[in-house]
């Protein structure tokens, strides 16, 4: 579970970035965190990984704060960035082994989990490549299946269908769907609306820093009066905020 | 038909991405940017330069000897501007970033070729002009030089590096065709280079060992011997310059401005032109054959299913961290050849010179003149400080600690979202730079225990002790100036090291501590031996609780600007 409570952050004195925003996101529950370019999605989460400092407000994850118990909170989370591009000059499976010595799995789990996923992810045959020779779709399937590994009851991704082929893509769909069947938390954000309409149980909208709207796709509906599509009803939203 | 547009085109292109950010002229008013450390770093070296080079000047033309100065001078500008050929010529040819970009592109290889070398050139005749001209300068207007003087210097400067970076590239070309039996291409461009060196000092070793040569009677001598010793000194440097083939002519153009100048000119042009024509041809045969074979490497893929479970072995996470730091490190050929090869190199280099000057030094100490001059040397804390203040001096080729932090680039923030403490993650940074020093210590302490046999083995571990201690001073200092201004938003890996403005900081700190072991030395002088090095290492052991403590108190703060 991760719970968002009255956080605020600003770069420059008196112009806040993220304005009050506060919002809980349930065991169980995809969330889809949307908003146009600069809204301050990747600023919150940021701020939820621990990458950006906190001016106002707190962050619990499974009910540990990232400022006071933030290495308690970072093991309770697997963190998929925008970009991919990490540890180039390592092996696909020294990076595996890299993270999984670092979130401490066991010998035996990490093989299991490792021959599952690869298989899951179609990455068998060039696990003992260096990252560098992968493509764009590789490098990202590579640091999801590291953050799968360690089995995270939380699982935060900032753009992950980005760069991603039609099957890769479907795929990652699937694994959150039952990351948060198993009743784990998933939250990303995203730019693709349709899949956010499809895939997530919440969403919730940002813009100007401002948390606008965070609910089912049917309760914005009722609450803007409009049957449209989830695009159409994002386009108003935030052309009129 | 080759366009001498495109390679125009292409060559200043190539120039601007290599120095887009050293600013050295200021882009609003166009006048030079007082505030750009380059500045101020060229400006001390043209004042060091100016200085040494006037009294080494001057003492010779008092003996009527000023041509020899000619000849160390070009002898060590020809080894400079080899030394610079072959650490980046590889990355210049075959591994820049940019091949991937201009490959595409209506390009002849040729034209490419020729664009990467003037590209090469270019860099050299930088070097040049900030290790050359302010002497060669001096010579001329010491000895009086007619104008013409200065007309050849510029001639001089623009042929000289020509043959010399055409040699070291041919060989270069020579070697990658062997690149197909070696699989790795990081591996193989950390070899080449090692390999090209090796050919230089090898060459270098020669050299010194040839001009040094027959002084066992130099004990009996008068000033008169001394100075006809002088003179062989002289004609045998000339006659070591003579491998190099371009460095006498040069020399001769600026000593005689007469019809023989003249000749040198053409005999340069001669040479310059010959081998130009043979690198064409060569690089006709090799070179886009093997550029292509280069980038295949970066999209290689083995597409064979692996026996992972073996390579799945758990380690803690301490251990884990290090070593990954370490591969990240040493098998990224830009950071080995940047972070671990000057060091390399150095020790080498220290290691071929003290072999071949001990002997020397050992004969010079049996002349009683000298012995009178310098006085009965004895260990004591100032040979110390000495030892550590060279020690200091190797530190300082290393910018691993101080580029920690700013390698990892955009990953930076992976530091910040994995549950290991900041504080932790700061002590384990920190550890290659550590083994990188070390190796530095061993070396000097080696060369140390072979020169002085006399020195106990006691005091060598002191000093190892005191090493090891200012080692670890030095790598969490030049980490926390990483930390508290990182260049995390780089494209090249090249633009990381080479356009990192701490590296500054880096040359004050040696300067520190330098003045610090000197003010020390004054302190402790007259005090017994082991009381002075216990005193220096509990000054050290002080100065690191300190460091510690900062790291531990300020780690949010250190993490601050990885965002």
């Amino acid at each position: 579970m991760i719970e968002i409570k009255n956080l605020s952050k600003s770069y420059k004195k008196g112009k806040k970035v993220i304005e009050n925003i506060s919002l809980e996101i349930k065991n169980g529950e995809i969330f889809g965190f949307l908003g146009p370019n600069g809204a301050g999605k990747t600023t919150t989460i940021k701020m939820i990984t621990g990458i950006l400092g906190i001016d106002e407000g707190d962050i619990l994850i499974d009910g540990k704060s990232i400022i006071k118990d933030s290495i308690e909170a970072k093991k309770n989370f697997g963190f998929v960035p925008d970009n991919p591009d990490m540890f180039l000059k390592l092996k696909g499976i020294e990076y595996l082994n890299f993270i999984a010595d670092i979130y401490e799995v066991s010998e035996e789990e990490r093989i299991a989990r490792i021959d599952k996923l690869s298989k899951e992810f179609e990455m068998q045959t060039v696990l003992n490549n260096k990252m560098q020779s992968y493509s764009h779709g590789m490098r990202q399937k590579i640091i999801i299946m590291g953050v799968l590994l360690h089995n995270p009851k939380n699982l935060i991704l900032d753009e992950p269908m980005t760069g991603l082929d039609p099957k890769s893509s479907f795929d990652l769909k699937q694994i959150m769907r039952e990351h948060a069947k198993e009743g784990n938390t998933v939250f990303f954000s995203t730019h693709i609306l349709e899949v956010a309409e499809k895939l997530c149980d919440r969403v919730g909208i940002i813009n100007k820093g401002k948390l606008i709207f965070a609910g089912t796709y049917e309760e914005m509906k009722k609450e803007f009066k409009k049957n449209v599509s989830l695009e159409e009803l994002f386009m108003e939203i935030t052309e009129n905020d | 038909m080759i366009k001498i547009k495109k390679i125009v085109d292409l060559t200043s292109i190539f120039l601007r991405d290599s120095y887009q950010n050293i600013d050295i002229i200021d882009k609003k008013t166009h006048k030079l940017n007082k505030k750009s450390i380059y500045v101020w770093m060229i400006a001390i070296l043209f004042l060091a330069l100016f200085f040494v080079s006037e009294n080494v000047i001057n003492f010779l033309v008092e003996r009527g000897q000023e041509e020899i100065f000619l000849n160390i001078y070009f002898l060590i500008l020809a080894i400079l501007m080899i030394f610079q050929t072959v650490l980046v010529c590889t990355n210049i040819f075959y591994f820049s970033k940019d091949l991937e970009f201009v490959l595409p592109l209506p390009i002849k290889p040729i034209e490419l070729l020729i664009a990467k070398f003037s590209t090469l050139i270019c860099k050299l005749y930088i070097s040049e002009l900030i290790f050359g001209i302010i002497p060669i300068t001096m010579y001329g207007m010491i000895t009086n030089a007619w104008l013409l003087f200065y007309l050849y210097e510029l001639i001089v400067f623009l042929l000289f590096p020509i043959f010399l970076a055409l040699v070291v590239n041919m060989v270069m070309m020579f070697v990658m065709k062997t690149s197909k039996f070696i699989k790795n291409k990081d591996l193989f461009q950390i070899i080449i280079t090692i390999f090209l060196m090796a050919i230089i000092f090898a060459v270098e070793y020669k050299i010194i060992g040839s001009i040094l040569t027959n002084e066992q009677q130099i004990e009996m001598m008068d000033e008169k011997q001394v100075l006809e010793k002088i003179m062989q000194f002289n004609d045998r440097i000339r006659e070591s310059n003579r491998y190099f083939l371009v460095v006498n002519p040069c020399v001769q153009m600026l000593t005689e401005s007469n019809i023989e100048g003249h000749l040198q000119i053409i005999k340069l042009l001669l040479i310059n032109t010959i081998t130009f024509i043979l690198f064409i041809l060569i690089g006709k045969i090799t070179y886009l054959k093997d550029i292509l074979k280069n980038t295949a490497y970066l999209t290689n893929k083995n597409n064979k299913k692996t026996n992972f479970q073996k390579k799945c072995r758990a380690k803690n996470v301490k251990k884990s961290y290090i070593f990954k730091e370490f591969k990240s490190l040493f098998r990224n050929s830009m950071f080995f050849m940047q972070c671990v090869y000057p060091v390399l190199v150095w020790l080498v280099t220290l290691t071929i010179m003290s072999f071949v000057l001990i002997p020397k030094i050992e004969i010079a100490f049996r002349n009683e003149v000298v012995r009178q001059t310098i006085g009965n040397i004895s260990f004591n804390i100032t040979a110390v400080y000495l030892i550590l203040g060279v020690i200091q001096l190797l530190f300082m080729m290393s910018p691993a600690s101080l580029t920690a932090i700013s390698r990892e680039g955009k990953n930076a923030m992976f530091m910040k979202y994995i549950p290991i403490s900041f504080y932790k993650q700061f002590i384990y940074k920190g550890i290659p730079q550590i083994f990188i020093n070390t190796i530095s210590i061993v070396v000097v302490l080696g060369i140390i225990h072979y020169a002085i046999p006399s020195i106990e083995m006691l005091y060598i571990f002191m000093i190892f002790i005191l090493a090891t201690l200012l080692n670890i001073i030095n790598s969490y200092s030049m980490l926390i100036v990483d930390f508290m201004k990182p260049k995390l938003e780089w494209d090249t890996e090249y633009a990381v090291l080479k356009q990192n403005n701490n590296k500054i900081f880096q040359y004050v700190f040696t300067i520190f501590i330098i003045l610090l072991l000197s003010y020390l030395n004054k302190v402790l002088e007259n005090i017994n031996l082991d009381t002075s090095i216990s005193v220096t290492g509990i000054i050290f052991i002080v100065i690191i609780a300190i460091i510690n403590i900062f790291g531990r108190i300020k780690q949010n703060k250190l993490f601050e600007k990885i965002t």
